[in-house]
């Protein structure tokens, strides 16, 4: 990593605080959103784990070619590679491919909570519960049935007889309210 | 910067990856796009944190919830099980023998505390605090609603789950993470010593 002093909008910690210092910053910085990144596109904890380490691993290894200005980026498209790596080694076929596809994330972050999700705090729990029961309840509904039950966007629209493109426009609004209400407490 | 059209439209694109609610091929473009644009990744971040936290307040009774609307169907309040009918008889014999000792037992004592039925944080119910009759009352009802195809291991978690706070003393999610061991020990033996790691 280059000593120079950053002055983009990440505002990187500055090398000149030590080198060791700038890679745990960078650590804290940006591993969860790595890892969130991560878990995204692999859905497996052990696999988005084990990529996160080899990210950082591989920081260690290109540390006199990064810029702490690029870094974030340069986190994430390493991340990007490995993720891709890890797609083509345990999917050869297609439909294996088009399986892990149609795995919703929270299935992956409920199998094995990691310390992060285990010991969430009661408030941000009350927080995202408020903000629940804030929507109306028909978005709700289509967000209770999608996330705890577990039933596509097709079986709610099945089950509550209206067409698809209906659950779809509700489930997205819920989704921008709940961001927006989550981003506001 | 990205209108908030644009941005509502990549929000939306990333919490269809993560739900897996699109085809092989719109999963397939959207990667493609990953591979250079950091907005969407961060989308999908931000898809995935949100995930993580309604995952996260997901109610404790969330599949009791839909039992009991299942059970209150007018359609399903008909039909029961042989096994649920040897579950509700043994039930009733359960109830009156807890109300006959109870009543047997407690009748001559005088402290009237409370007539509602409370738990403990074991989900027990505290018979100790009501009075001869309503103990009796609420002994009926107890093993009516044990009895009662409602009551499942759901129920269970969800008596002890809501009177057990959550524990205060674990670290705060919001706190940045720490730095592991492996990234240390693996930083101490590299060969960027020239920058002091």
């Amino acid at each position: 990593m280059k000593n120079e002093q950053s002055s983009d909008q990440d505002d990187e910690p500055a090398p000149a605080a030590g080198c060791k210092q700038t890679l745990a910053e960078l650590y804290r910085r940006h591993s969860r959103g790595v890892h969130e990144f991560l878990l995204g596109m692999l859905r497996d904890r052990a696999d988005a784990d084990e990529a996160l380490q080899q990210v950082f691993l591989k920081l260690l290894e290109a540390w006199e070619s990064v810029q702490p200005e690029t870094a974030k980026g340069w986190l994430f498209t390493v991340a990007y590679h490995e993720a891709m790596m890890v797609h083509r080694r345990r999917n050869r076929d297609d439909a294996a491919r088009a399986r892990l596809w149609a795995r919703p994330v929270w299935r992956t972050l409920s199998e094995a909570p990691d310390p992060h999700s285990a010991t969430v705090r009661a408030e941000v729990v009350e927080k995202v519960r408020r903000a629940l029961e804030e929507l109306p309840p028909a978005q709700r509904d289509v967000v209770e049935r999608r996330l705890y039950r577990d039933q596509t966007f097709a079986a709610i629209a099945k089950e509550l007889g209206c067409p698809l493109g209906t659950v779809l426009t509700r489930m997205r609004l819920a989704v921008e309210k709940l961001r927006q209400l989550l981003e506001e407490e | 910067m990205m209108s908030a059209d644009h941005q509502g439209e990549l929000d939306w694109l990333a919490f269809r990856y993560v739900a897996g609610e699109m085809t092989a091929q719109e999963a397939s473009e959207l990667e493609l796009r990953l591979a250079d644009d950091q907005e969407a990744r961060e989308a999908v971040c931000n898809a995935v944190g949100l995930a993580q936290r309604l995952a996260d307040a997901r109610p404790p009774d969330a599949d009791y919830t839909r039992s009991v609307r299942s059970a209150r169907d007018p359609a399903n309040r008909g039909v029961i099980s042989f096994q649920g009918r040897v579950a509700r008889a043994v039930g009733w014999m359960a109830a009156g023998a807890v109300a006959a000792t109870l009543a047997f037992w407690l009748a001559p004592s005088s402290g009237r505390v409370s007539t509602e039925p409370t738990f403990k944080s074991s989900g027990k119910f505290e018979a100790a605090r009501a009075g001869p009759v309503e103990r009796v009352h609420d002994a009926e009802a107890w093993g009516l609603l044990q009895a009662s195809d409602a009551w499942t291991a759901h129920t269970e978690r969800w008596l002890s789950e809501a009177k057990s706070p959550i524990a205060n003393d674990s670290p705060d999610p919001r706190n940045p993470p720490s730095v592991p061991p492996w990234l240390l020990a693996a930083a101490a033996g590299s060969n960027v010593s020239g920058h002091g790691l």
